[in-house]
């Protein structure tokens, strides 16, 4: 029943349109991964690699400035550490700059720093999200 | 004698106790990221103008419209005393 099941799911894929890929997705991906908006740039999207190269950056500029904290792999955390710095990482360049290159933390004793750190990591999950949508773009399933 | 305008006039939550402090408010922080998540999504999922203008609208007024109904839900079952923002 099982490989019946999934040969008819391989049948669909051949019966639907060939997937025509428009570029690397591995490149498009880190290079969206690197710089925000810049996945879609390389796609030829430069409207919206625009739109979202301003967004995620404002979005973590706000949160720098609310004094958000930046979270960061350390081993001496727990696991839902861990899953906030895999996000905030997924900022790319800036998040190498704050934190390699300008040694930035946050302040836990701002009162805006709760909101900071929503931004903060907003804007990372934001730059993952564009990740995969250049791997979409890049592969031809998506527009 | 010396008559003081509105001695009674309560503190702005806007008021700072430093200068590198930014002005912002609580509701100001949700309109900003609602109105930051409303253009990101609306653009992401969306290609058509109007389409966008649509979801943008949608999402927005979801966020900030969901954010004070719940917050008047929870104003009869305050935390604690308001402390002053920033």
């Amino acid at each position: 029943m099982g490989k019946t099941a999934g040969t008819s799911a391989a049948d669909r894929n051949q019966v639907s349109e060939p997937i025509q890929p428009i570029a690397n997705p591995y490149l498009a991906a880190v290079i969206a991964w690197l710089i925000p908006g810049a996945g879609h740039a390389f796609l030829g999207r430069w409207g919206r690699a625009v739109i979202f190269f301003v967004l995620v950056l404002t979005c973590a500029a706000i949160g720098v400035m609310l004094d958000g904290r930046l979270y960061t792999f350390d081993n001496a955390q727990r696991f839902l550490h861990w899953v906030a710095a895999t996000g905030a990482f997924g900022l790319g360049i800036p998040y190498l700059v704050l934190h390699h290159g300008m040694g930035y933390q946050g302040d836990p004793a701002s009162a805006s720093y709760e909101y900071g750190t929503a931004f903060l990591i907003t804007a990372s999950l934001m730059n993952c999200l564009l990740l995969l949508d250049a791997w979409d773009i890049a592969r031809g399933v998506k527009d | 004698m010396e008559s003081r305008t509105e001695p009674s006039e309560p503190p702005s939550d806007e008021s700072n106790d430093s200068d590198e402090s930014p002005p912002m408010s609580h509701f100001f922080l949700m309109v900003l990221y609602a109105s930051l998540l409303s253009v990101f999504f609306s653009v992401l999922w969306r290609r058509a103008l109007r389409e966008q203008a649509k979801l943008f609208l949608q999402l927005f007024l979801g966020m900030v419209g969901g954010g004070l109904l719940v917050a008047w839900l929870m104003y009869p079952f305050p935390s604690g005393p308001p402390t002053p923002f920033p």
